[in-house]
């Protein structure tokens, strides 16, 4: 079961606590790659987290490993990576799973408000 | 200075923290990021501890000792590691044994455990010295094989090898000369232990001692003792250092899996065996006669290192037996 994981068959869960490292890399690249410092400023903008560098590439290469992301040939000493078909699919299923938490949670969140 | 210059300096630097894998992967990108945050500004504390953290991580990861690693660099590091055990435990066990024979120069032992714990140490060392010795070989014909020595230019690491085992051999000859034992005896070779063997073993070990805790008894050696006992271990992680510089790591290459599983495990047993001995004797040897065989400190401090020694090389034997044969091809 932990090599399925490994290869990254499913959502981001098996990655554990790199969930959130990894959740944000393939919400970056969701849209088109991008190479490592582009990453960095890209997740800083829009979740206000900036990945230090070693947390950035240990996740990328587990990444990468799982087959979610690959790089893209390039001259540059910049590489950058692009989502797989199987990274695609991981990131829908890793976000509709926080939807359906962020969800239950608002919903009772209101609850209590009204209850209170 | 050039102030781009020295960023890139510390960046490759910075870099070579992390494994040579690890680095011939991502090495290049990886400095170009570096290079980047660091044209932004200058970072925190916490940046460089990232860092830091991370390239321990990624060794770790490259040991098998944390993450997942694909079986056949499992196997590698399981080899790498059990390496480095037969090393450890080549020194422990020698330490020991050449205590024991100093006593057994004099007198046999009045105790059957002492006896036993001789005996014991005594397998676990040819065990312990024919793994070495297949590993040695095995890695050094992989790295002709490969014509990796060419491509290392090993001149300078074989120069500093052979100067290391010429000042160890005459080095322990001339220091063995004021060992305990018989050191020109007329008792000299009665016993079990081989005088000669007994007073290089004490030698080369000697530095390996509770003596550096307690000043005054340090203090009691002669110079060249102390001195010796400065210069011996340098010199033998020189060795250790020039031979890896110029034959690589260990590799299991393509070598059938139950050799490596029968190198490993001839590791675990041999330094079981030597555990078990200096568990005998630290724990319950008695005395010969003239208070010989008596344990000291150091004894009791290497069964503790080669208990945990056999336990880790045992660990390790079941991770190469455990790795899928799938994963075996090179």
């Amino acid at each position: 079961m932990a090599n399925d994981r490994e290869q990254g068959n499913g959502a981001l869960g098996g990655l554990g606590r790199y969930a959130g490292p990894g959740t944000l890399i393939l919400s970056s690249l969701a849209d088109s790659e991008k190479h490592g410092y582009a990453l960095t400023m890209d997740i800083a903008e829009f979740a206000g987290v900036r990945l230090a560098p070693g947390t950035l590439y240990e996740a990328l290469a587990r990444l990468e490993r799982q087959g979610l992301i690959e790089p893209v040939a390039s001259t540059d000493r910049r590489r950058p990576y692009r989502l797989t078909a199987q990274g695609a699919e991981a990131l829908r299923t890793q976000l509709a799973e926080q939807r359906r938490v962020a969800d239950i949670g608002l919903r009772r969140l209101e609850l209590g408000a009204r209850l209170s | 200075m050039n102030r781009v210059g020295a960023t890139s300096r510390l960046t490759q630097r910075l870099v070579r923290l992390y494994p040579p894998d690890w680095r011939a992967r991502y090495g290049e990108e990886f400095e170009q990021l570096l290079l980047d945050e660091l044209a932004e500004e200058r970072p925190k504390a916490r940046w460089w501890l990232n860092l830091l953290g991370h390239a321990v991580l990624a060794r770790l990861v490259e040991f098998g000792i944390a993450g997942n690693v694909e079986g056949r660099r499992r196997i590698d590091a399981a080899l790498r590691l059990a390496a480095g055990g037969v090393v450890l435990g080549l020194l422990c066990a020698t330490a020991m044994w050449a205590q024991l024979a100093v006593g057994w120069q004099w007198s046999a032992p009045s105790s059957q455990t002492t006896r036993s714990a001789v005996e014991l140490i005594t397998v676990g060392l040819i065990g312990l010295g024919i793994t070495a010795t297949g590993l040695a070989a095995g890695s050094l014909l992989a790295a002709v094989s490969r014509g990796r020595l060419a491509q290392r230019r090993p001149q300078i690491a074989l120069g500093v090898l052979c100067l290391c085992i010429v000042l160890l051999i005459l080095g322990s000859g001339s220091i063995g000369l004021s060992w305990p034992g018989t050191g020109g005896h007329a008792w000299a070779g009665r016993s079990l232990v081989p005088a000669w063997l007994g007073r290089r073993a004490w030698a080369l070990t000697l530095w390996l001692s509770s003596y550096w805790a307690h000043p005054r008894r340090l203090a009691q050696l002669g110079p060249t003792q102390l001195e010796w006992m400065l210069v011996s271990p340098v010199l033998m992680g020189a060795a250790v250092w020039s031979w890896r510089s110029t034959v690589g790591p260990v590799r299991s290459g393509r070598l059938p899996r139950w050799i490596t599983l029968g190198a490993v495990l001839t590791a675990a047993a041999s330094i079981f065996l030597i555990a078990m001995g200096a568990a005998a004797w630290s724990l319950g040897g008695r005395s010969g006669p003239h208070g010989l065989f008596v344990p000291g400190a150091i004894d009791v401090a290497l069964l503790m290192v080669t208990g945990l020694l056999s336990v880790a090389c045992a660990l390790l034997a079941r991770q190469v037996w455990l790795t899928p044969k799938g994963t075996l091809t090179t």
